[in-house]
């Protein structure tokens, strides 16, 4: 093919632009995956500030404790309770109070597990929704390429990234956002599946010969991509081993979730009694809404009059957390993919022995005080109740109960997990990622808390963060339009950044320092990291503040 | 006329990379499957195709209240969050690996097991998983000797048949 000078070099911009193809720009500008990425996804947003969520993070950051339920420090008996924001020191930082409890394994404080840590705070979504915020964690731009999509393509493991549903909204939140540049699907595991045969089954080994006629019949038809040759990793495994592999894992999970069970009744956030509502105790000076009477022990339209809420814990159970760890190391441990989804389920089958409806309550006159009463005393029954993480309805009492509950249990698992991670020399290369929708602001009545969107905070843990560090400004009170929620104390909500324009960090600037520590393409061009690297540790580039509210 | 080629050879590198071939559903599978491996076949693929609406692609019917026959893949077996299953979906490791299994359980059916000579039955197989086609000879692909079961394998692992 003969070309003059001047036609090829007209021919260049053209070939340019073939080139820049997504695909093409893909393959030219960075290497394959060699992380890996965990992203532990609390779908309906419990309240964090009994875990991860540093509202008072220095002594001298001002703070503003205006509603009782931004607590971690909560005792009742039935008729007055006691109700604080306590911390403790680690690492010069104010912590939750959970973090000095005592890990089941590893027999160190909780406060390990953030050892290595960076909590990115004060995070504003800026537009309220379950799905849509929950769709935008992974997905930068509605509808565009989500980072978990980037990895698969990116990745040279045999499968793509796996995520782990949730029935309550299975594809309508961040797994339903998957999307992959070459058109890849990622594996879904329902919560109704057995996630082992969903994945491994007696796929038998391909011998030569049968390869060879495939070929000839492929070849037949043009078809020289042997996609036979797609199995070679898979077709290795062993299923036996794995499934007993899998099965010691679980019961391993099983039995940490089993201990941390018993072990609720010695934990420090419950040293003190929580008592349900004692009926017709406390006196009122005037007749107010009954919810406003009795909001801490309410529960979904329903009242809590247990004399200990303790005992309720023995029967809780926390589905599947268990199965996803156990398969996340299996995957892991045989190199078969580096990304995933665990859509963690709320606790379930915590079972209260005197629940009354709400509206079986009223107001009674007792000694010109009024009184909480029962209109018909033969409407107390026992019931199971299985949590949500949207925990609009569930009153301070049960939140912090089954919160911490929650909380520690999984800290248990982390620990375990991290372990795993260090045993196979992956904790460097591997980024857990604790996130959920938004904070939550807490109702005045403390009867239930909403969804505090212009918050949101992600805990990142890894080998590649020195210590614990935390970014991102808050505001100490908030103004909100809603009654409900106004002027109740400083709760998480964002606070612009000088650094970044006097903006608040958008969950764009999340998702690009996260493709910063993965080693990949960042998924947006224009928006900033909020980490540096220094001496092959990632630090936040902004110091985190309360800032008072204008 | 070589500036022209040129350019259009690197309109056609670009077209040929961003192109890869979409497969037919699990309800495609299961109908050509069942057509070709008879009732031998229909546990099988009932207990695979089933539970891979997202792997093989082909949602659920979320209308379907009465069972037309006593199972259907149109019926959300696992779950109403199947209905927005991909409609098509392109090669996978998981898919292949997945599709081994089913056509190695196929061949191993008394219907293949029991078929007493290997070039009829590599006729019958191929005008079925290929109708369109010209047989071609026997030798062409095998070789004398080849087992039922490596001539039903590798014809059911065979990409065309597969695809759109």
């Amino acid at each position: 093919m003969k070309i003059s000078r001047r036609a090829f070099n007209k021919l260049i911009p053209t070939g340019y632009l073939a080139l820049s193809t997504n695909q093409l720009s893909y393959a030219l500008e960075n290497s394959h995956q060699e992380m890996n990425y965990i992203q532990i996804n609390m779908f309906g947003s419990p309240s964090r500030w009994y875990f991860d969520s540093i509202l008072k993070p220095y002594d001298e950051s001002p703070f503003v404790s205006k509603n009782k339920m931004i607590t971690t420090s909560f005792s009742s008996d039935g008729i007055n309770f006691k109700s604080e924001y306590k911390t403790i020191k680690y690492k010069g930082l104010n912590v939750p109070r959970l973090w000095n409890e005592k890990l089941i394994s590893s027999k160190e404080k909780l406060s390990s597990i953030f050892d290595q840590a960076l909590i990115v705070r004060g995070c504003d979504m800026i537009l309220d929704g379950h799905e849509n915020i929950s769709r935008k964690l992974v997905t930068p731009f509605q509808g565009g390429e989500s980072l978990t999509g980037r990895l698969t393509d990116l990745s040279n493991t045999p499968l793509p990234t796996v995520q782990f549903l949730q029935e309550s909204s299975p594809l309508s939140s961040t797994p339903g956002a998957f999307s992959s540049k070459q058109n890849k699907a990622a594996i879904n595991l329902f919560e109704n599946q057995d996630y082992f045969e969903a994945i491994f089954i007696d796929s038998p080994k391909i011998q030569d010969k049968p390869k060879q006629f495939i070929k000839r019949i492929n070849k037949m038809f043009g078809i020289t991509e042997l996609t036979l040759n797609r199995l070679s990793k898979l077709n290795q495994l062993d299923i036996q081993a794995l499934k007993k592999n899998y099965e010691k894992k679980l019961n391993s999970y099983n039995d940490l979730i089993a201990k941390c069970r018993h072990n609720f009744k010695n934990l420090l956030v419950f040293s003190n009694p929580i008592s349900g509502y004692k009926i017709n105790k406390k006196e009122y000076d005037s007749t107010e809404i009954i919810l406003n009477a009795v909001g801490p022990y309410h529960s979904d339209g329903k009242v809590i009059l247990d004399n200990d809420l303790l005992t309720a814990l023995d029967t809780i159970v926390f589905p599947r957390l268990a199965d996803q760890f156990a398969m996340t190391e299996l995957l892991m441990e045989n190199k078969l993919t580096k990304s995933f989804v665990l859509m963690l389920l709320p606790p379930e089958e915590i079972l209260f022995k005197k629940i009354t409806n709400l509206d079986n309550l009223q107001f009674k006159s007792q000694n010109s005080k009024n009184v909480v009463g029962l209109r018909d005393p033969s409407l107390i029954f026992e019931e199971s109740i299985n949590f949500t993480f949207d925990t609009h309805d569930h009153g301070l009492a049960l939140e912090y109960l089954i919160n911490n509950a929650f909380f520690y249990t999984l800290a248990n698992c982390i620990d375990q997990f991290r372990a795993f991670l260090k045993d196979n020399n992956s904790f460097d290369q591997s980024l857990i990622h604790i996130v959920s929708e938004f904070e939550r602001t807490p109702k005045y009545n403390l009867a239930g808390s909403d969804h505090g969107f212009q918050g949101h905070t992600s805990t990142f843990i890894g080998g590649m963060f020195k210590d614990l560090s935390l970014t991102g400004n808050i505001v100490t009170n908030s103004r909100s339009k809603h009654v409900l929620n106004n002027d109740n104390g400083t709760w998480g909500m964002a606070s612009p950044i000088k650094g970044l324009g006097n903006r608040t960090i958008s969950y764009r600037n999340v998702l690009n320092s996260i493709c910063d520590i993965l080693k990949v393409p960042r998924m947006s061009k224009t928006d900033a990291s909020l980490i540096f690297k220094e001496k092959n540790y990632w630090k936040p580039i902004f110091k985190a503040e309360n800032i008072a509210d204008g | 006329m070589d500036k022209t080629k040129f350019a259009l050879f690197l309109i056609l590198l670009q077209v040929n990379i961003i192109s890869a071939p979409i497969y037919n559903t699990r309800f495609f599978l299961y109908n050509k499957l069942y057509s070709i491996y008879g009732k031998d076949s229909q546990a099988i693929l009932q207990e695979s195709l089933s539970k891979d609406a997202y792997l093989f692609g082909g949602p659920c019917n979320p209308y379907e209240q009465k069972k037309i026959n006593e199972f259907s893949l149109f019926e959300c077996n696992n779950g109403i969050h199947e209905y927005i299953a991909p409609s098509f979906t392109k090669s996978s490791n998981l898919k292949v690996y997945k599709l081994n299994s089913i056509c190695s359980n196929l061949s191993k059916t008394s219907f293949i097991k029991d078929f007493n000579d290997g070039k009829k039955l590599y006729s019958y197989l191929f005008k079925k998983y290929y109708p369109l086609e010209e047989l071609p000879a026997f030798n062409k692909i095998y070789e004398e000797g080849t087992s039922n079961y490596d001539i039903s394998y590798s014809l059911c692992m065979s990409e065309r048949w597969q695809r759109i």
